[in-house]
């Protein structure tokens, strides 16, 4: 090869990779901002504890975190102004009347990026870009739906609803009397109005469409799925009864989830190897396992001693073959950076629930989302839910539908049952991609596989304990001077029965001198 | 010791006796330990277990420091908010110690600090009895002492009641401070009787009100009424005049009824946190198989994972409040059926007689003592006046068979006077082992209270008042034998009873 040609040869290499260079590197940092999550504020004026509408900030927080949202929480009273230029959307929560004029003056002048008001009281700033034209009534039994699912009697002591607007809507309410109808939303480009929302009923259900849009979150490849998650598997509830759950609804057919509690201490005794065994048994049944990040409590909690305890009961739980997916706890646990890396740290796949008690924590940062995070909502509430057809249409974000542990075998059949004839198509968790990694084992599981440690788990492969290993063995003491002992309890036990023979000896013998002295002494002493 | 210094200790003494009686020196020590420790900085005190709260709400008290639960165990919270408006909180607890706490809010609220309260209130008020207790323990405990003996007691005394693990109580809601006082008090009252050193009416009248207090100063205390009352019934015999007899007679039916109310007066969350602890930390403990002890109770064997547990775990299978807890696990015993599995279960009984055993002579517990100011690490303990804790747990044999054998021998020393007394007829003298054996009875009392009701969680908390009066008995026997009261040709004289016996005759002479 000549000279010329191989710098020719060295040219159309260079260009050739300076080109794959310019094209690969925008994508690479396209790539970067794609996977990078939105930020959104969330603005509230209270927690309407006490109310109907108590739970709705919480809620909203748990769908956007679902809906894949970087989400920061803050109370009207800690909102400036100049806070949401950091964030590409704003969401404001107005549940008192009266109290959301700061909130509503911060959104007025917050005007250049998307914003979804949710409550009383609207901005002007909203009014004007939606036409919106809203009246006041109390005391209204309402009638919400939303493709194709309807609530009737849903009761409002107060509401301002959309009497007009330009946009697009979604939903409708109407009240029995007639005297309200108006949809359920309305949004125009980035801005939405949402006059009604109480977690609890179908407006629950009816927001994440309204969401879903104003998130501008496209239709992806995958469907959304809806799973069954059973909640408080503890070791104190019925093992058979849970054996029995697992059974019958594979039977039916119906893949299921369990959340349960995991226990730290005593972790030898036979109760923890008959809950590991029932464990095994809900997994032989096609259920997966989601281990219960435990609540903070009133005392406090030291973050790494969690970290180190759900280590250990993760890696117990794989050593008897189970293979958790992924991690549920209280919605609080989420929001405080130590414990949301104490607890959630083995896993990206996590399902929220509400908080048992009314908690808001100031927030430093926002919370960022998990890889994967089903909106769990309660079965109860959502098999109330009227359709029009017998299927169910698709949800809008991956649903986890709960159901708490039954505290009867009547209330479990009962459950059974309607889960069963509710035709909610439950999908199996395990066809997603979830991993969850403790210090010795990894769980995983792909297109419907389970996997530990990088092996296919045997689901039937249950190490079914023998009645020996469940009863509880006394502990050997170990003894010391055995023959020392033993020797030492002869010599007292024949000292003692000498001397209680002696004992008797003398009493003979003292009784027959005294009757004879008695005697002599003709019967006086 | 030389002739130059005995000379100059007889001065010292000579000169003290002028000024200041053995009494006077131990209330003024006692009081001097208590004004550095509670109120001169880096102060002393004690952090909350938890329990603060049923004190504090119902008294129109609140919580205002922003980290409070962090501080929880670790360190001592001086200050606490009075509630502005209306306090809804109803009495979580009732006690007598609700009197002290409203008194000092009162005290509190009379020196213009109406918005924040400060415990050092508290703690004055406290202090000031304390004082007065320990004044009337060393009066009785030098009667007719020497001079040297006197003195050497009243230093014994700050040593032993001036300990921090007693007085550092005082700057906190715990009822054990009031257990203290009282206790003293009652002590010192029953031995100036028998003693017959103060008015006989002031003093049944001490030990009313101070039995009264100490008993409702805690829900434990109720079967350490009916002991006390046992005694109070000889009191009845102690003078022949009607109107005395009435006053102690009925004083003694009182107690007995305050035993009975304070028993129905447990509240129901209180129980809930020692009942946990009484199965958790102490039936299961004990046992060699816990799903059996639990099969005792009717309770399902699976929360055999609950041995060892504590109410206030940072992480549990499932929260201690929840109904499941309630339901399954609290319903299924309590204080009668707890009793009767030691009774039914000799092993587990003497187990859990050996942890009580173990841990009665401790007399601090692993709570902080300073403030988070103060720049200490979290649940630091102070070592200044700490000396007698220190050598009681360590010098103490820790075991279940030294506290029969202490309670044998100081029964046998106090026998052969009360024998005498007995044959004479002389109540007044006889009283001397009935007082004793009531401290002990009580304190053992105590001791078996605490860990049927609460295993041994808390315990060293839970048995303060066998440590009290394993203290007080001890500290008495021991000033008796150093005043030879108990034994020797002069012990009659030496203990004061001569002068009994001589009353005794002139009334008899007067009456014929």
């Amino acid at each position: 090869m000549s000279r010329l040609a191989a710098i020719k040869l060295w040219l159309f290499y260079t260009v050739c990779l300076s080109l794959l260079g310019a094209l690969l590197l925008p994508a690479s940092a396209a790539a970067q901002e794609e996977s990078k999550p939105t930020n959104v504020l969330l603005v509230y004026d209270s927690l309407g504890v006490d109310t109907p509408a108590a739970g709705n900030v919480e809620a909203l927080q748990q769908l956007l975190l679902s809906f894949g949202m970087a989400v920061k929480t803050l109370a009207s009273d800690d909102y400036k102004p100049e806070m949401a230029a950091d964030y590409e959307k704003l969401i404001t929560v107005c549940n008192t009347e009266d109290l959301c004029d700061s909130t509503k003056h911060g959104a007025e002048l917050y005007t250049e990026k998307d914003q979804l008001h949710i409550g009383y009281n609207p901005s002007d700033l909203l009014r004007g870009k939606l036409a919106l034209q809203t009246e006041t009534r109390t005391r209204q039994s309402l009638k919400l739906s939303v493709d194709g699912l309807s609530q009737d009697n849903v009761f409002v002591s107060r509401l301002d609803f959309i009497a007009e607007g330009k946009g697009e809507t979604y939903g409708r309410m109407t009240s029995t009397d007639g005297t309200i109808n108006g949809p359920f939303a309305i949004k125009a480009g980035g801005y939405a109005y949402v006059p009604y929302f109480e977690p609890g009923n179908m407006s629950e259900v009816a927001i994440t469409y309204v969401l879903r849009a104003w998130l501008g979150i496209e239709a992806a490849d995958t469907p959304t799925q809806a799973y069954l998650l059973i909640r408080g598997v503890t070791p104190f509830i019925d093992l058979n009864r849970l054996e029995g759950l697992s059974k019958q609804l594979y039977e039916a057919g119906i893949p299921f989830l369990v959340s349960v509690s995991p226990l730290f201490s005593n972790t030898d005794y036979p109760a923890m190897k008959r809950y590991l065994a029932a464990l095994q048994t809900v997994q032989s049944y096609n259920g997966s396992v989601l281990v219960n990040v435990p609540a903070p409590t009133s005392m406090g909690q030291d973050a790494s001693i969690l970290k180190e305890q759900m280590d250990g009961f993760l890696n117990d739980l794989a050593e008897v073959g189970i293979a958790p997916l992924g991690m549920t706890g209280e919605m609080k646990r989420a929001q405080e950076k130590s414990g949301r890396e104490a607890g959630f740290a083995f896993s990206d796949t996590t399902i929220l629930f509400p908080n048992e008690t009314a908690f808001m924590q100031e927030q430093l940062e926002a919370v960022q989302p998990f890889t994967s995070s089903p909106y769990s909502m309660r079965g109860e509430e959502l098999l109330q839910v009227n359709r029009a057809d017998k299927i169910w249409p698709a949800f809008p974000v991956d649903l986890a539908i709960t159901f708490d542990w039954f505290e009867s075998e009547a209330k479990q059949e009962e459950a059974v049952h309607s889960i069963a004839g509710s035709w909610l198509p439950f999908a199996d968790f395990k066809s997603g991609e979830h991993s969850l990694s403790s210090s010795s084992h990894k769980a995983e599981s792909l297109q419907g596989a389970l996997l530990l440690d990088g092996k296919l788990v045997d689901l039937q492969d249950q190490s079914n304990p023998t009645e020996e290993a469940l009863q509880v063995k006394a502990p050997v003491q170990k003894e010391s001077f055995h023959l020392l002992f033993s020797v030492q309890n002869r010599v007292l036990i024949v000292l003692i029965v000498t001397t209680l023979m002696l004992f008797v000896v003398f009493l003979t013998v003292g009784y027959r001198l005294y009757k004879k002295k008695y005697y002599k002494s003709g019967g006086s002493l | 010791m030389n002739k130059l210094q005995r000379m100059k200790l007889k001065q010292t003494l000579f000169f003290l006796e002028k000024y200041i009686s053995p009494a006077s020196l131990a209330a003024f020590g006692v009081a001097l330990i208590l004004l550095i420790e509670l109120f001169i900085p880096p102060y002393v005190g004690m952090a909350d277990n938890g329990d603060y709260y049923r004190i504090l709400y119902s008294n129109g008290l609140y919580f205002n420091v922003p980290d409070y639960t962090s501080q929880t165990l670790g360190y001592f919270v001086k200050t606490f908010g009075i509630f502005q408006f209306y306090n809804e909180n109803s009495a979580l607890l009732w006690s007598s110690q609700t009197l002290f706490v409203r008194l000092s809010l009162q005290i509190s609220e009379w020196f213009g600090y109406d918005k924040q309260f400060d415990i050092r209130i508290q703690a004055a008020l406290y202090g000031v009895l304390y004082v007065g207790a320990v004044y009337l323990l060393v009066k009785a405990v030098t009667w007719k002492a020497s001079r040297r003996a006197g003195y050497g007691l009243a230093v014994a005394a700050i040593f032993v009641f001036g300990d921090i693990g007693y007085v550092a109580y005082f700057n906190s809601f715990y009822s054990e401070s009031v257990v203290l006082i009282m206790l003293l008090l009652l002590f010192s009252a029953c031995m100036l009787l028998y003693q017959r050193q103060y008015n006989d009416y002031f003093l049944l009248f001490l030990f009313g009100v101070s039995a009264i207090i100490l008993t409702t100063s805690k829900q434990q205390n109720a079967p350490i009424c009916l002991i006390v009352a046992i005694v109070g019934v000889l009191f009845v015999f102690l003078r022949r005049e009607r109107i005395f007899r009435v006053i102690a007679g009925l004083q003694a039916v009182v107690l007995l009824l305050t035993a009975v109310g304070t028993y129905a007066l447990i509240p129901e969350q209180f129980v809930n946190i020692n009942k946990y602890h009484a199965m958790t930390r102490g039936v299961l403990m004990t046992t060699d198989n816990p799903e059996e002890a639990l099969a005792f109770f009717g309770i399902d064997k699976q929360f055999a994972v609950l041995t060892g547990e504590i109410y206030y775990d940072q992480f549990s299978p499932i929260p201690v409040e929840s109904e499941e807890m309630q339901t399954q696990f609290l319903d299924k015993y309590g204080f009668p059926s707890i009793a009767r599995y030691y009774l039914s279960h000799p092993d587990a009984a003497s187990k859990i007689f050996e942890t009580a055993a173990r841990n009665a002579f401790s007399n601090r517990t692993k709570l902080g003592n300073y403030e988070k100011a103060a720049g200490k690490s979290f649940g630091a303990r102070t070592v200044a006046f700490s000396g007698y804790s220190y050598l009681k747990e360590l010098a103490a044999p820790k075991t279940s068979g030294f506290v029969v054998l202490w309670m044998i021998v100081i029964a046998g020393l106090y026998a052969p006077s009360f024998y005498k007394a007995v044959k004479a007829r002389a109540i007044r003298r006889a009283l001397r082992l009935p007082i004793i054996l009531m401290m002990m009875a009580a304190g053992l009392c105590a001791m078996g209270v605490a860990v049927i009701g609460a295993g041994d969680a808390d315990i060293a908390k839970h048995e303060f008042l066998f440590a009290v009066a394993f203290d007080l008995v001890t500290f008495w026997t021991v000033a008796d034998c150093v005043c030879r009261r108990l034994w020797g040709p002069n012990a009659q004289r030496n203990a004061g009873e001569e002068d009994d016996e001589q009353s005794l005759l002139q009334q008899q002479e007067g009456q014929q």
